[in-house]
C-alpha cells in the first residue's frame, strides 16, 4: 500500500473516532443503548443501565402476573443482561416464544421492560416502562404493536 | 490536518515508535495475566492461557526489530478473538488496543514518514478520547450538580474513598445506602468543592484537546494533561488505560519521554503482574 492510500487509510479512521461517539449518544437517547459500552467515551458520563422483567399472561380472557418457571429464568437473565447492552434494537420476542412453549394455555403474554433512570430534575431514580404484547398460538408467540402509553393488560 | 498534533524528528519518531510499541505490548500481555483468574471457571481456560503466555512471549519478541512486526501481527489476532468472544461487553480501552496495534503494523519497517503518520494518529486519539469523554459528560447532564459522582460514591468504593477527603462521614454512608430503586435518591450532595470538581472534570476534557494541539499551550497542556489523568484514575482505577492514556499524551513531547520513563512505566507493569499472579496482595489498583 502507498503511502498516499494509508494516509486516506488512518484519515478515515481518525474520522470515524471522530463522529462516532455523536452516533453513539444518539443511539443511547434513541435506543437506550448502555452508555459505557461501544467505544462512545461515555463511560462515567451517565449511571450504569438497570432493567427489570415483568410478565403478564392471559388465560381464558383473564390477565394474572406470570412467575417465571425455573427452567426460564437463565434464559431470562440472559435476556436482561444483552438488553442492558443492547437497549431497545433487542426485543424479547425469542424469551416471548421460550414462554409460549411453556405456556400451552396462556393465548396472551405481555413482557415489560422496566428500566431504570436517574432523574436530573429530582436527582432521584424513576423508572419507564417498555410493554412487548404478544398473542400466543400454537406455541408461538405473535408480537402485537402496542399503542399508547405502556401498560399491564387488563 | 494531520500534521496539527505536531511533527518529529526522523530519529525521534523512530525513538518514539519503538517505545510505544514495547510498552504497548507489555502492558497488553501484563492486562490477560490479570485477567486470566476471572476465566478460571469458564470454558476454554486452557484457550486463554494459551493466549496469556503467546501474548507474554510477543511482549519479550517485540524487542527486537526482526520480530517485532510478527509480534504486533500475533498480537492483533489475538485481541481480535478475545474482543470478537467479550462482544459487547468489551471494555472501551479494548477498542483504543485494537487500534493501536493495528496502526502500529502500518508503516513498512525503517519508514520514517510512515512512523511519523502514525504517531501523529496517535496523538490525535488522545484529544479525541478526552475530548469526546467531556462532550459526552456535557449531553448527559449528570455533572452539573454532581448527581454522577454522587451515584459513583454510592455504587463504588473507590470512589467513595476518594472523597471521603472532601466530604462528611454521614453525607458519604447516606450515598453509600442508597440502592437503585424507584424514587432512591436525592444523588446530589451540598458541596460547593463538590459540585466544582465535578464540573472541572468535563471542563478538563473539554479544555485540555485545544491546549494540546496548539503550538503555544502544548507544553504546559501535558503536564496538565497527565496530572488531570492521574486525577481521573485516583477515583475510577484503570490503570491499562491511565497508563495508555499518559503514554499517548508523552507522544507530544519534544524528545522520547516514554524512553526515559519506561523503567517507570515496566516497574508498574512488574508490581501489577506480580499482584496478577498473586505474588504481591491486591492493594489500590485491583
Amino acid at each position: 500500500m502507498s503511502y498516499r492510500w494509508k494516509r486516506l487509510a488512518v484519515g478515515s479512521l481518525l474520522g470515524a473516532v471522530a463522529l462516532w461517539p455523536l452516533a453513539h449518544h444518539a443511539a443511547v437517547r434513541l435506543w437506550h443503548l448502555d452508555p459505557w459500552r461501544f467505544f462512545g467515551w461515555a463511560m462515567y458520563a451517565a449511571p450504569t443501565p438497570y432493567i427489570e422483567l415483568h410478565f403478564v399472561e392471559r388465560v381464558e380472557g383473564q390477565f394474572r402476573v406470570l412467575q417465571l418457571p425455573q427452567e426460564l429464568r437463565a434464559q431470562a437473565a440472559a435476556y436482561a443482561n444483552a438488553r442492558v447492552r443492547w437497549g431497545e434494537l433487542y426485543p424479547p420476542h425469542a424469551l416471548a416464544r421460550a414462554i409460549a412453549r411453556h405456556r400451552p394455555q396462556a393465548d396472551g403474554l405481555a413482557i415489560v421492560v422496566r428500566r431504570y433512570v436517574l432523574d436530573r430534575a429530582t436527582s432521584r431514580f424513576r423508572y419507564e416502562d417498555r410493554q412487548y404484547s404478544y398473542r400466543l398460538a400454537g406455541g408461538d408467540a405473535i408480537p402485537i404493536p402496542t399503542v399508547g402509553p405502556p401498560q399491564a393488560p387488563g | 490536518m494531520l500534521e496539527l498534533t505536531g511533527t518529529d524528528a526522523p530519529g525521534i519518531a523512530a525513538s518514539k515508535f519503538v517505545t510505544f510499541r514495547r510498552l504497548l505490548l507489555a502492558a497488553i500481555a501484563v492486562e490477560l495475566w490479570e485477567l486470566l483468574p476471572y476465566w478460571a471457571d469458564k470454558p476454554h481456560f486452557g484457550l486463554q492461557r494459551l493466549l496469556v503466555w503467546a501474548a507474554t512471549a510477543a511482549a519479550v519478541a517485540v524487542w527486537w526489530e526482526r520480530l517485532a512486526r510478527p509480534a504486533l501481527a500475533a498480537v492483533l489476532a489475538m485481541l481480535a478473538v478475545d474482543f470478537a468472544r467479550a462482544f459487547p461487553l468489551n471494555a472501551n480501552h479494548q477498542y483504543l488496543e485494537l487500534i493501536l496495534v493495528g496502526l502500529l503494523l502500518l508503516p513498512r519497517p525503517g519508514d520514517a514518514r510512515e512512523r511519523t503518520l502514525v504517531l501523529g494518529a496517535f496523538r490525535w486519539l488522545v484529544v479525541l478520547g478526552l475530548f469526546h469523554a467531556g462532550l459526552q459528560k456535557l449531553l448527559h447532564g449528570y455533572y452539573f450538580g454532581g448527581e454522577f459522582l454522587a451515584y459513583a460514591i454510592a455504587r463504588n468504593e473507590a470512589f467513595a474513598a476518594l472523597f471521603r477527603w472532601i466530604l462528611p462521614a454521614g453525607e458519604i454512608a447516606r450515598l453509600e445506602g442508597l440502592q437503585v430503586a424507584a424514587g432512591a435518591g436525592p444523588f446530589r450532595v451540598e458541596s460547593w468543592l463538590f459540585v466544582a470538581i465535578s464540573n472541572a472534570t468535563w471542563v478538563g476534557e473539554l479544555a485540555l484537546p485545544p491546549l494540546l494541539l496548539w503550538t503555544k499551550t502544548r507544553p504546559p497542556a501535558i503536564p496538565l494533561t497527565i496530572l488531570y489523568i492521574f486525577a481521573i484514575e485516583a477515583g475510577a482505577r484503570e490503570i491499562f488505560f491511565g497508563s495508555m492514556m499518559v503514554q499517548l499524551v508523552l507522544l507530544y513531547c519534544r524528545s522520547d519521554m516514554n524512553r526515559r520513563l519506561l523503567p517507570v512505566f515496566l516497574a508498574l507493569l512488574a508490581y501489577v503482574l506480580a499482584m496478577a499472579v498473586g505474588w504481591l496482595p491486591k492493594w489500590y489498583f485491583s
